[in-house]
């Protein structure tokens, strides 16, 4: 299937799902924002899930910003949740 | 493209005889998702939404999983890059979500009856699909039992009508559903996963809402809560992941023929375990829709040994 969507109209489709992994990524890193809180450190574990999602539309892409990104925002979760073991 | 996830086998071949792969899966869905009121039950306390978004959020992690062990993730990454098939997918995430938060809130507000009428109907919705989509054709046997399973509706309309609208839309729902998927080029386990992860967003946001909302009887109520919650996820993914084998290695008729289990057992539920009321009107529709189910029944059994195999 890769091959089939990449021979057609490939730079559109490309570049739509390195669009979508940026708003994944955009709205991993607004709700990352929540989950600075003190004692809402559990709530990255949602958000480490959108930004994974936005990363596997990232790999769909020829281009590797939507990727990177979502890679980054998904560092970021992981780091928090790393500080408060999980939960805090 | 029904061989990039089903063990490579020709998807002609999976409409001219029974599938034993395809039955097994279809008879474990919907045993699954007849006994899915029990599961709900135990969160009847919990908001439809805030169960049907966790739903969405542990079942992602759950089919990445899934995936990896199948091998599958190259064919998941390769749809989320594929804009016409996103569109099904779309379609199909939307009407599964409209689904599930009808059905967890008929569960939980004592209208367990009425789901159970609703996946009834649905088998008789499918083989109307079948023969309007894609080309299935009845014959006068099986026009026979879609024509008592109206008159069962019919009853139920006249009996029961504030509850109708439940049976209904869980049917119309579920089975355009079916059709979707059936019709976008996808294997099963990815599909699902591009679906939950497509609403992750919404559902993740909406979990989190509710998780913050103090006090709150949903996520962090209790630790039982918690785990029932987040249980959700296997609950969700495994049945809908046979479903959709099954709807891939079977016919559309032959899998509404299956389908009766799941209302069969969601009955049982309603009348014995959480004793709802089973009025005389409801009483002569399902016994219709039994009759109509004997009917058609019949018909696929005669079919099924006159076929050589």
């Amino acid at each position: 299937m890769h091959r089939v969507a990449r021979k057609g109209k490939s730079d559109h489709i490309y570049s739509m799902a390195n669009i979508i992994s940026f708003l994944f990524g955009v709205v991993a890193l607004i709700l990352a924002i929540i989950g600075f809180i003190p004692l809402l450190g559990w709530l990255n574990w949602f958000i480490i899930l959108i930004a994974g999602v936005g990363v596997a539309f990232g790999f769909a892409s020829d281009k590797n910003g939507g990727r990177n990104f979502c890679l980054v925002v998904a560092a970021i979760c992981a780091i928090r949740l790393w500080i408060g073991g999980g939960i805090f | 493209m029904a061989a990039y996830s089903d063990g490579h086998r020709d998807i002609n071949d999976n409409h001219h005889r029974i599938d034993r792969v395809g039955l097994v899966s279809a008879v474990g869905a919907y045993t699954a998702w007849g006994l899915f009121p029990v599961f709900f039950k135990q969160l009847d306390k919990v908001p439809a939404l805030e169960i049907i978004a966790h739903r969405v959020v542990w079942a992602v992690p759950l089919l990445w999983l899934i995936m990896a062990l199948r091998r599958q993730l190259g064919e998941y990454v390769a749809a989320l890059g594929s804009w016409p098939l996103l569109r099904w997918m779309l379609a199909s995430a939307a009407l599964i979500s409209i689904n599930w938060l009808i059905y967890v809130w008929a569960v939980n507000n004592e209208h367990i009856l009425a789901a159970s009428f609703g996946y009834y109907l649905n088998p008789l919705m499918n083989m109307l699909v079948g023969r309007l989509f894609l080309k299935e054709r009845l014959n006068q046997t099986q026009m026979l039992a879609v024509g008592i399973a109206v008159l069962g509706v019919a009853v139920m309309g006249a009996g029961a009508l504030d509850t109708l609208w439940i049976s209904l839309s869980l049917a119309a729902s579920f089975c355009a559903y079916g059709l979707v998927r059936k019709i976008a080029p996808i294997g099963s386990v990815p599909g699902l996963a591009v679906e939950t992860s497509l609403i992750l967003p919404v559902a993740a946001a909406g979990a989190f809402w509710f998780a913050l909302q103090a006090p709150h009887p949903g996520w962090g109520a209790d630790p039982r809560t918690t785990w029932l919650l987040a249980a959700g996820g296997a609950v969700t993914a495994i049945p809908l992941l046979l479903f959709a084998t099954a709807a891939r290695r079977m016919s559309y008729s032959a899998l509404g023929f299956v389908q009766y289990l799941a209302p069969t057992l969601q009955f049982l539920c309603g009348v014995v375990l959480y004793g709802e009321a089973l009025t005389t009107a409801r009483l002569i529709s399902f016994g219709l829709i039994w009759l109509a189910l004997i009917v058609f029944s019949w018909d696929g059994l005669r079919r099924m040994r006159a076929s050589p195999e």
